[in-house]
């Protein structure tokens, strides 16, 4: 069984935000309206944070980096769910089952990367957002948490292709649309369990590092950091 | 142009209407709403189409996802060796606009003030009186495009009118503009395989350029290898967080310290004497300008500029074996915009432009020569609208230069002036409603173009096409001018019937020389390679037919074994261009007290103010900043807090134009002294507004040789 995980390059990255529009897309993650946004619901899977500033002027330099769902291998936002609506699966994706979610927000509290976000409102959507939808993935109604999924549907696409070729799964077959779209390759992802694999590599670098990772949360989204 | 009115509608009506009555696609797409059920009633089958981009310069090629024939998202194609499968946010969401029910669905009319849908007879019947009407000059022409076939088309149109009032915005072509003026054209690409070292003057490089997806691996690759780039800019935005340094300095500046750069590297002796004796007519004025006046001492003085940091990177610069000091079409917003330019034309000159590469034999529209053959004046800009009291017909072709001027006001009294104005708008924008008619264009999607570029040191040609029908009555404006053209007689022969035909004969070249690879693969193999060595070409079609079915499916044609040339333009710029003529000192606004420059800045979610309409842009516009649907401004802790302005606080900004509130957002690495404003807000024309436009409440600076709007130089009091 895989363990999926990624890492994210702050070498390569240029905070393009080319993934956090990916991840928005695909997802069909709701545009909330103005009031919600103005009060701080506006709901991204993948956002752009800055984290600090390093140096001072104008040897100045932002820390950007781009933060999703850390899918956790030890998650501290399942332990609290009442309803079982989040778990961890076998192969290291922490999912969220929607029809579940009874919208206690418990994992939301409890998500020391505050990824989690809530539909406070079914909004209308703009027609033309409406028209694009993404037929693969659900449109989550009012009061359900969500989050980054490391585009599960996309593995089951590709697991019903390997399928059908009478093939195993192979790297490269899924791939998330964040990781596609990433111009500069900032964004490796794979299987962890892999000896061969990128991400491991990648993971193990001497620049890879995790966020709060003395919380013991595991994370699998891992980062490495600019170069000196 | 003698021709009786009545026939000429008639003969425009006839040859012009057939392009209306084929795009009026299904019907049932002009109810709203209708495309829903089609989309998840139907099988939900999957198929792929390639296209490019039109949202920026970057001519990325697409990849578009189609359920039921309908296209639902937006990919990159990874066969491109542009943006080699990378997205931005704006082409990510460029599938909108096809949907959008703010689309324009038939020609438009202006009755007391008000549009309304008219015939194509009558749309055409307008768009023929004026023209009958048209004596050389009184025509004008403005158009926003990146397809240099379409803006050599538009050239060819107004030449045959005789008119020279032609104003192109083509990012490539307004980025070599100044190497045009002082000598034979433009560098084609930096030559990544020599370069190592690249002072960067402003340009947004990775963020917004002639190919910021492209620029992005180049740059990461560039520094993977070692080397460094410096970037003097007003602002450090997403482009710069990389350059090692980034030295803040103001537009107006850039001459200085291009200048100063050069003194370094002159005083050194580190220059290409044999360079300069053969390529730079004048050496010794320049020589004689830049040593008496802009030592980095002196330049420090005037612009603040460190000149230790000066000398540092203009050593590095001189002691790279192959440079690039690099410009684009950024540099000219600034009162002294193409001095700027010429400034760093200049400092290349003095290493031989070693950095550089030019293509040979290139045998496409040259992207960054829109005018090559009818050479429209390209001084002809926005603001000679203003004056020209001759104009009778202005024709604007999706430009929305209202929108991105700081003399709204006088270019809408302007407008107003004007008997006729045709737009071929598909919105309803800030210039577009001010047309007495509106044809509107095609959706990108649902459009034939070709975008070239060289941006990688191969000729590309990256195709547009119609990924499906048009869904209303809309039509191709390259379809209405090729009739023009040619029912007009303006030019002597005029074989082609359509857009399309034009554009076939104009990439006939390509088919004939037989070289290149279609973007069916990423690059040639090993013996791919190898064969080519021996002569063999890699074409896959037999004939042109097969040839142009291929170039659609695929999205494109590149030749990975371009011929290059060193990039050894002759200079012919005399100290006196150079030179700031008494009274023209750069407009810089003071800084006092209780006053403050507002530094506009543009991000990777607008181009040109092209963000109007799309839900996904403008909710994330200031995702970063975690303001939404709203104004912000940027500034120095230190700044903020000489005006006793908290972060996060709501403040006044005031300029000679108005005033508006905005959210203060602290931010250290901002020039102390400046408010950085984002420009992409503050649409009026039609939906909801949201923020505000920036350059609407500039000062009115431009630059002095092309007009192009500074959006720096505007002093404002905060409160
Ligand atoms: S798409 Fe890639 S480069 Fe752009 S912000 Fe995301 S990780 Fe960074
Ligand atoms: S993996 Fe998929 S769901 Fe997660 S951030 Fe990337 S695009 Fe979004
Ligand atoms: S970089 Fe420009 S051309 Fe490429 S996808 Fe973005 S908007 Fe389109």
């Amino acid at each position: 069984m895989p363990k999926y995980g990624m890492v994210i390059d702050l070498d390569k990255c240029t905070s393009c935000q080319a993934c956090v529009t990916a991840c928005k897309v695909e997802n069909n993650v709701q545009i909330v309206s103005e009031d919600d946004a103005q009060n701080g619901r506006a709901m991204f899977w993948m956002k752009m944070l800055t984290m600090e500033f390093d140096g001072d002027y104008p040897n100045i330099r932002p820390k950007t980096l781009p933060r999703n769902c850390m899918q956790c291998d030890e998650p501290s936002c399942i332990k609290v769910c009442p309803v079982r609506a989040t778990y961890l699966r076998d192969d290291g994706i922490v999912a969220q089952i929607y029809p579940q979610c009874i919208g206690c927000r418990y994992c939301m509290a409890n998500c020391p990367y505050t990824v989690k976000v809530f539909n406070w409102d079914r909004q209308e959507q703009p027609a033309e957002v409406e028209r694009t939808y993404n037929p693969d993935v659900s449109v989550r109604p009012k009061g359900i948490v969500e989050k980054c999924t490391f585009c599960i549907h996309r593995l089951q696409t590709a697991s019903e292709k390997a399928k059908a070729e009478h093939r195993d799964l192979e790297p490269g077959d899924y791939v998330p649309a964040c990781v596609e779209v990433c111009p500069v390759d900032a964004i490796s992802f794979g299987d962890l369990d892999d000896r061969k694999s990128e991400v491991l590599k990648a993971s193990r670098d001497y620049r890879a590092f995790g966020l709060l990772e003395e919380l013991g949360t595991v994370p699998k989204v891992r980062y490495l950091n600019a170069k000196e | 142009m003698e021709i009786n009115r009545r026939d000429f509608v008639k003969l425009l009506g006839g040859s012009l209407i057939g392009f209306a009555v084929g795009g009026v696609g299904d019907a049932l797409l002009k109810i709203p709403g209708a495309v829903v059920p089609l989309l998840y009633k139907g099988p939900r089958i999957e198929t792929w189409k390639t296209t490019t981009c039109m949202k920026c310069p970057g001519k990325c090629g697409l990849r578009i996802r189609m359920i039921d024939k309908f296209p639902v998202q937006v990919f990159g194609n990874p066969l491109s060796p542009l943006n080699n499968g990378g997205m931005c946010p704006m082409g990510l969401t460029s599938v909108g606009s096809l949907y959008h029910p703010d689309r324009l669905t038939s020609p438009m009319k202006k009755v007391n003030g008000k549009f309304q849908e008219i015939s194509y007879a009558e749309a055409y019947g307008i768009l023929a009186s004026a023209l009958a009407n048209n004596k050389g000059g009184n025509t004008a022409f403005v158009a926003q495009t990146e397809s240099a076939f379409m803006a050599d088309l538009i050239g060819k149109f107004m030449s045959g009118l005789k008119s020279e009032k032609v104003s192109i915005d083509n990012f490539a072509s307004n980025s070599v503009a100044s190497f045009d003026r002082i000598s034979d054209g433009g560098p084609d690409f930096i030559d990544f395989t020599a370069c190592d070292y690249i002072v960067n003057f402003g340009s947004q490089l990775t963020e917004m350029s002639e190919s910021p997806l492209y620029f992005s691996r180049a740059i990461n690759d560039f520094r993977s290898k070692g080397h460094e780039f410096a970037s003097f800019s007003p602002k450090l935005t997403p482009g710069t967080y990389k350059a090692n340094p980034w030295v803040p300095v103001m537009p107006e500046y850039y001459e200085d310290v291009a200048l100063a750069l050069a003194y370094v590297v002159i005083t050194d002796g580190s220059y290409d004497r044999a360079f300069v004796q053969k390529r730079f007519k004048d050496f010794d004025g320049f020589k004689k300008l830049v040593t008496e006046e802009y030592s980095p001492a002196a330049v420090e003085s005037r612009t603040g500029v460190p000149s230790v940091e000066i000398v540092k990177i203009a050593r590095k610069f001189a002691n790279a074996s192959a440079p690039v000091a690099y410009f684009d079409e950024s540099i000219l917003h600034s009162s002294n915009g193409t001095r700027n330019a010429y400034a760093v034309v200049a400092l290349n000159a003095l290493k031989g432009f070693g950095g550089y590469g030019k293509l040979k034999n290139q045998v496409l529209p040259d992207p960054g020569n829109t005018g090559k053959g009818v050479d429209p004046e390209q001084a002809w800009n926005r603001n000679k609208l203003v004056g020209d009291k001759d104009i009778r017909l202005l024709m604007v072709y999706r430009s929305n230069f209202v929108f991105n001027s700081p003399n709204s006001e006088e270019l809408k009294k302007a407008i107003a002036g004007i008997r006729t104005v045709v737009s071929f708008s598909p919105f309803i924008d800030e210039t577009s409603e001010l047309a007495d008619l509106i044809i509107p264009d095609h959706d990108g999607l649902e459009r034939l173009d070709a975008f070239s570029s060289t941006v990688t040191g191969s000729p590309v040609v990256s195709m547009q096409q119609p990924v499906v029908k048009p869904f209303y009555s809309t039509v191709h404006t390259g379809d209405v001018l090729v009739t023009l053209i040619g029912e007009l007689k303006l030019t002597k022969s005029w074989p082609h019937k359509d857009y399309e035909d034009y554009l076939q004969a104009s990439l006939k070249p390509i088919y004939k020389h037989g070289k290149g690879m279609l973007m069916n693969q990423k690059k040639p193999t090993g013996l791919e390679k190898s064969l080519h060595q021996a002569g063999w070409q890699m074409a896959s079609y037999s004939s042109f037919d097969e040839f142009w079915e291929q170039l659609l499916r695929f999205g494109g044609w590149w030749d990975p074994f371009p011929q290059v040339l060193k990039f050894t333009p002759a200079i012919s710029l005399t100290a006196d261009r150079l030179a700031r003529q008494a009274g023209s000192a750069p407009v810089n606004p003071a800084h006092s007290a209780n006053s403050l420059r507002m530094n506009i800045f543009t991000r990777n979610l607008d181009y040109k103010g092209n963000m109007l309409r799309n839900a996904y842009l403008t909710e994330q516009f200031g995702m970063g900043r975690d303001v939404y649907y709203a104004m912000w401004i940027e500034l120095n802790p230190d700044t903020a807090r000489n005006f006793s302005i908290e972060d996060r606080s709501r403040v006044r900004i005031k300029t000679s134009k108005g005033s508006f509130e905005a959210t203060a957002v602290y931010d250290p690495s901002v020039v102390p002294g400046n408010i950085d404003v984002p420009f992409g807000l503050g649409h009026t024309a039609s939906g909801k507004m949201y923020g505000v436009n920036p350059v609407a409440y500039s000062d009115e600076v431009f630059d002095e040789e092309t007009g192009s709007p500074s959006l720096s130089q505007t002093t404002v009091k905060i409160g």
